[in-house]
């Protein structure tokens, strides 16, 4: 029965692991319930070989529009203007047929860069200076017009049932290696487009959701682990209440020996504590080197935000988390990425994430981190080649847009799958947002069919029932 | 458990099937029609398709075999493959132009190969390999299923005989020490009094006892000092609370909508009173149940019962929704899913949902059988379709006096608005200073006065139809109409016929709460069991299915099922009775060989330890710091300026400062931002039915516990107000403190610990905060013994 027996007993010592922030990858164990020896050697898991041991997954909250950046459309500049039919996604989602529109060209000058002559645009300068080490896929999509929609179904895989966040998939897969810190770590999110959802553990044990630091709105300057400080007492005073409380949980076990539940009690303290004392370190910068801070563009009006947070990611990397999402986005409907009536105003945003991301990019590749680290960088959809309501704005477009990967096990300066002429719909080398997920696990040494969980009778994946791997980019 | 791999094909398979031979009697193909087949049309099928769509397929997908006659003409999941005589018909031909599917995966045919199937299909696709199929195909035999032990009939079971005749009190006893004795175990123990009184006021009102009621339960010496306390407790408003908050769980209630762009609900507070309203009145369950469901269905004997009726069906629309889904059908399909997750594992323990996109994998659950229900659930007005969609809602009724109050106000506003039109308009021009004034005085009127009250709720749809079967759950795919019905399998009886003009949902509804129906009861009173025991008879407590768990004590739980039934369906005779039960009075302590034996503890040789739920815990803590506020009932989102946001549709969640310090019940359930506390301490999951919480024990907690304001503001308000007593002593505060807070007398080394912490402080409020922070923090506060 032990495929299908959701309560299972668990060792203490699984308890035990489950303590703290969900180091230890429960999954490997339950993976491996054939495995009569319990052993815990994540090779065992899967006969994939791990590329990657991290990912930094760099979300830009809407949809950058894929012809202003990276997907060339000369086409576009030909047609400029005129009106086209066009088998618009909202579109079609709420009629069932397409819209006539109007041809809307790039509103930046596209050239060549670097050594592979990647066709990109002038919308990301700091991040042209880097397409040597980014793969990009043009064939993306997925499922929802709607941010909402989409938003959950980029996180969890689905548009609208509860699921689990990949975070909290690859964190319950392969546990953090760093016993005084989480597992998943999200910086900043949203309360809007699904909120905590997004990160949440859904049905898999609660270890495994996403370890929040800071949100949307409050500058990342302030982001902390929740109460893992203690403003009102100083260090002393709270030994003492660490002292005090652990003193009494001893007394108290004593007379219920043998309760594992109330031993893992007294662990989670021992463990708080240690996080109290390691945690701050991780996302603290201040022993960053001035020229560091000047790499991520820290200190400067427009960069500082999403500076401090690709800073704080790369720190959390060397310390071993394995799932470190860095949020640009707000708490509004209408995330940061979204220009429905001004596609000028692509380039503020532009601006506030160009720098940090290339400076995360050097960082990690002049530190050796890029070798074993997966960077993800998108958002939840792209947009169209065409004026919204004939205005000067692109509506959402999950039928084709671009993502890139960079690092561990992909390719590098390397670029995969197609939109049609007009940068409209992905055609050829299309890759599902499923297919980046289990491209993703993949990497990560998880293979997207057997990281299974039961629940409500069957087991789930992240997957759902889809999902290929994309093989031709990996490196 | 050894997976059987059979292959299911879809009921609707057959259907096809029987239609499709009906129609065109295979004829054997002339010889020029068998060499092109021969030669174009076979070779490419054994190539490109049956590695995926034949018998010898490792994995057949979409149901679909290629490599008979009969296969292409039935088809898979989305209807037949091939319609001779018809190319633009048939799906194979779309599949292989990609347009409707993408077949071959690996790449599309070339333009000749794609023509010749055309061609093929055009001639009315002859093909020799007539025969049967390879494959078992294999139907859901819902007679077999309704064997499975879920499915029976409740049994009226006899008392089995114990050698220990002594020990019960209750029948239930009675079916626990056989198993025991059987096993060679004894029950453990009596716990002490102020024990059992700790655990059973959490149990029954979730709050703890005062350090008096403790003192005069230990000094009833009555013979009906145990019955005396429960009565106490059932009659108590605050049962209603703890009890209709478990009932919350399984309803998924929220007071907004989560999903992507959450909204907030309208007066959800409405339908939360009326749970707990419900549980105090010991409403029967098969009532409660036929009101959620159908209530806007029923007479209504008063305007009080009607308006309670139209607040029950809220429960059909409190789930999860991504209202903003561009594909209004999708959203549509997606809600009634909820609804049938909800229903399904909620009332019946059954995981319904699976049956969405194909055959229930492993219970006897076709999926016609959810489109039957979906049918039913679609029949009713539940959404209000805008850009971002919304849930309906319904006037309530009023009484003659509100009504008066209403009117007279609408009057008011009616002649103001009037005014300002006239004003905009006179001649000569009023100034602008003058129409303002009259604009804010209006805005004021509109903003004060009664309104006409309004619930979420349901009502019987116009167009009433069966529902299609959405092939592999795609609301694109459309298979043939499926009769509103009800869960076959769990039918036993006659199924209630459903009037063409109606919904169906009053059948529905009285069809799960009937005693017939195998499911209802027997899941209930487990439910009611794992809250009292920490652990149902069965423990996959919303899974009764084949893949959840079986009864530790069947006979047991048909027992129960059955005199819940016949005790009209009341919660508070069940409750009653089972923390009457010696059981329930059993200490927790351990025991080697008992352990050694059971070591889940699944035949309850001692009672469970338990930990404290996140409601419990913060309401506790409100309790010793003295800061709870016990007022009952009504809307409880306070900070009024978290209700606007600009640019959205309605007022949002966002920033929201949980600041009240009301029971956790009517702590704002708004599913995008969760009381940290809640969260923390694994608060059921506001986005869908939850049975049984998750118990985790995670570091968060701990710095929760050591570092969070709200602790440490409780443990303040503690020390103060422990610190007002001047006539005592510090070992009498100490004393007072453990009563207060942990519901005993510290132990001699608890009493040194606390002592010499407090005297190592110079300032002697944070010395008693710091023990009040501690006594919230320690396993004897956070567990139940």
């Amino acid at each position: 029965m032990s495929h299908f027996n959701p309560v299972a007993i668990r060792s203490r010592r699984q308890m035990l692991q489950e303590v703290a922030c969900g180091f230890g990858g429960l999954a490997l164990a339950s993976l491996m319930n054939d495995d009569a020896s319990g052993s815990r050697v994540s090779a065992k898991l899967t006969p994939i070989a791990p590329r990657a041991k991290r990912i930094i997954f760099l979300f830009m909250a809407g949809g950058v529009s894929q012809v202003d950046s990276f997907d060339y459309k000369p086409v576009l500049e030909k047609h400029d203007g005129a009106m086209r039919q066009f088998r618009d996604a909202r579109s079609i989602a709420k009629t069932g047929i397409g819209v006539e529109a109007r041809v809307m060209k790039a509103l930046w000058k596209f050239r060549q860069r670097g050594q592979s002559g990647k066709w990109t645009s002038d919308l990301f300068p700091e991040m042209n200076t880097c397409v040597d080490k980014l793969c990009f896929l043009h064939g993306l999509h997925t499922e929802g017009v709607a941010h909402g929609p989409a938003t959950l179904f980029l996180h969890t895989g689905s548009t609208n049932l509860l699921r689990p966040s990949m975070g909290a998939w690859v964190n319950y897969g392969l546990g953090s290696e760093n016993e005084n810190l989480p597992g998943f770590v999200v910086l900043t999110p949203s309360l809007g487009n699904g909120g905590p959802r997004n990160y949440g553990n859904a049905f898999l044990p609660a270890a495994y959701q996403g370890t929040t630091i800071g949100r949307a709105g409050v500058p990342a300057k302030e982001a902390q682990i929740r109460h893992l400080s203690n403003d009102r007492r100083d260090v002393p005073a709270q030994q003492a209440q660490f002292d005090l409380v652990q003193a009494l949980n001893r007394q108290q076990l004593d007379r219920h020996a043998s309760d594992t539940n109330l031993e893992a009690v007294i662990e989670s303290y021992e463990m708080a504590f240690r996080m109290q004392r390691h945690a701050p370190s991780a996302i603290d910068l201040a022993d960053e080197s001035p020229q560091t801070h000047t790499m991520y563009g820290i200190g400067q009006k427009e960069t500082d935000d999403y500076g401090r947070q690709c800073l704080m990611a790369r720190r959390l990397a060397e310390s071993g988390v394995r799932y470190i999402q860095v949020n640009y986005t707000d708490n509004s409907n209408n995330p940061p990425w979204d220009q429905h009536s001004d596609m000028p105003k692509h380039a503020q945003h532009a601006r506030a994430v160009d720098k940090p991301i290339a400076g995360l990019l050097r960082d990690l590749e002049q530190r050796g981190l890029l070798e074993d680290t997966l960077v993800w960088w998108g958002g939840e959809f792209g947009r169209n080649p065409f004026a919204q309501n004939n205005g000067t704005g692109r509506d959402h477009n999950p039928d084709g847009f671009t993502i890139w990967l960079a690092g561990a096990g992909v390719k590098p300066g390397f670029s995969y799958g197609a939109t049609d002429e007009f940068g409209h719909i992905a055609i050829d080398q299309k890759v599902h947002m499923h297919d980046l997920h289990a491209t993703i696990l993949h990497l990560l040494g998880l293979d997207h069919l057997k990281l299974t969980y039961p629940y409500a009778g069957r087991n789930f994946r992240l997957t759902d029932v889809a999902g290929n791997v994309v093989q031709e980019i990996l490196a | 458990m050894q997976v059987v791999r059979i292959l299911l094909v879809h009921p609707l398979a057959v259907w096809f099937i029987a239609s499709a031979c009906a129609a065109s009697e295979p004829r054997p193909p002339t010889a020029e029609q068998r060499a092109f087949f021969e030669s174009k049309i076979r070779p490419v099928l054994v190539e490109h398709c049956y590695s995926c769509h034949s018998a010898e397929a490792k994995e057949l997908k979409g149901s679909l075999l290629v490599d008979h006659r009969a296969g292409l003409l039935t088809g898979g999941d989305s209807g037949p493959a091939v319609v001779p005589g018809k190319p633009e018909e048939s799906l194979l031909l779309a599949a292989l132009k990609y347009e409707s599917y993408e077949m071959p995966p690996d790449g599309k045919l070339p333009p000749e190969v794609i023509a010749n199937f055309e061609r093929w299909i055009a001639m009315g696709a002859p093909d020799p390999r007539i025969g049967e199929t390879a494959l078992p195909v294999q139907e859901i035999n819902i007679e077999q299923g309704r064997q499975f032990w879920s499915f029976r009939p409740i049994a009226r079971p006899n008392l089995p005989q114990v050698n220990d005749t002594s020990w019960s009190h209750d029948d239930v006893d009675a079916f626990l020490l056989a198993r025991l004795e059987a096993q060679g175990l004894a029950p453990a123990a009596d716990t002490d009094r102020a024990t059992w009184l700790r655990r059973v006021t959490f149990d029954l009102i979730g709050l703890p006892p005062s350090p008096q009621e403790i003192d005069a339960f230990i000094a009833d010496e009555s013979p009906g000092a145990f019955e005396k306390v429960v009565d106490r407790l059932l009659e108590s408003p605050h049962f209603g609370e703890r009890w209709g908050r478990h009932w919350l769980d399984v309803a998924r209630f929220a007071e907004s909508s989560g999903g992507g762009r959450s909204l907030v609900f309208k007066d959800a507070w409405r339908y939360r009173d009326y749970v707990i309203k419900s549980f105090n009145d010991d409403k029967p369950l098969d009532e409660f149940i036929i009101e959620q469901i159908a209530g806007d269905l029923l007479p209504h004997a008063s305007p009080q019962e009607e308006h309670d009726h139209l607040v029950a069906t809220a429960y059909l629309l409190l789930g999860a929704h991504n209202y903003e889904e561009q594909d209004k059908q999708q959203l549509e399909m997606d809600v009634v899913d909820e609804q049938l997750d909800t229903i399904g594992r909620g009332l019946l323990g059954m995981t319904l949902a699976c049956a969405r996109c194909h055959d229930h994998k492993f219970d006897p659950i076709p999926t016609t059988d959810y489109y039957a229900l979906a049918g039913i659930l679609r029949s009713t007005d539940v959404i209000v379709h805008e850009n971002v969609s919304n849930w309906k809602t319904r006037p309530l009724p009023m009484t003659a006096d509100e009504e008066v109050d209403v009117e007279q106000h609408e009057a008011k506003v009616a002649k103001m608005q009037a005014e300002l039109a006239a004003a905009k308009k006179a001649d000569p021009p009023q100034t602008p200073t003058q129409i303002k004034a009259l604009e804010k005085k209006l805005k004021q009127l509109t903003s004060s006065g009664p309104t006409r009250p309004e619930t979420m709720a349901v009502a019987d749809a116009e167009t009433i139809a069966d529902c299609q079967v959405c092939v592999r759950g795609s609301v694109r795919y459309r298979g043939p109409a499926v009769p509103r019905g009800m869960l076959q399998v769990a039918t036993l009886d006659e199924p209630p016929p459903i009037p063409a003009e109606e919904s169906g949902r009053r059948e529905l509804a009285h069809w799960i709460a009937s005693p017939d129906n195998p499911l209802t009861a027997r899941v209930y009173v487990n439910r009611a069991w794992h809250y009292l025991f920490g652990a149902g008879l069965v423990r996959t407590l919303d899974n009764f299915g084949t893949t959840g768990e079986q009864p530790s004590h069947p006979e047991l739980l048909d027992f129960l099922a059955g005199r819940f039934v016949d005790q009209n369906w009341s919660t508070k005779e069940l409750v009653r009775a089972l923390v009457l039960t010696r059981a329930y009075r059993m200490s927790t302590t351990h025991d080697a060989r008992a352990a050694a034996v059971d070591p889940e503890n699944r035949l309850l040789w001692r009672m469970n330890t338990r930990r404290l739920d996140a409601e419990s815990l913060r309401d506790a803590m409100l309790v010793v710091s003295g800061r709870l506020d016990l007022a009952m009932g009504g809307p409880n989102i306070l900070d009024s300026k978290a209700l606007t946001s600009a640019g959205s549709y309605t007022p949002t969640e966002y920033g929201y400062q949980f600041l009240d310090f009301r029971r956790s019940v009517y702590t704002p359930a708004f599913r995008n931002r969760v009381h940290e506390l809640f969260e923390v301490f694994d608060f059921a999951n506001y986005n869908a039915a939850v049975a049984e919480r998750s118990v985790t024990t995670v570091a968060p907690q701990a710095l929760w516990m050591l570092n969070s304001p709200f602790v440490m503001d409780q443990a303040r308000a503690a020390a103060e107000r422990a610190l007002v007593r001047e006539d005592a002593s510090e070992s009498q505060r100490v004393e007072l403190a453990f009563r207060e807070a942990l519901g005993r007398r510290p132990t001699d080394a608890e009493a040194a610990i606390a002592m010499q912490s407090i005297e190592g402080h110079q300032d002697r409020v944070v010395a008693w905060e710091q023990l009040f922070q501690a006594l919230l923090g320690c396993l004897d506060f956070r567990y139940l013994n």
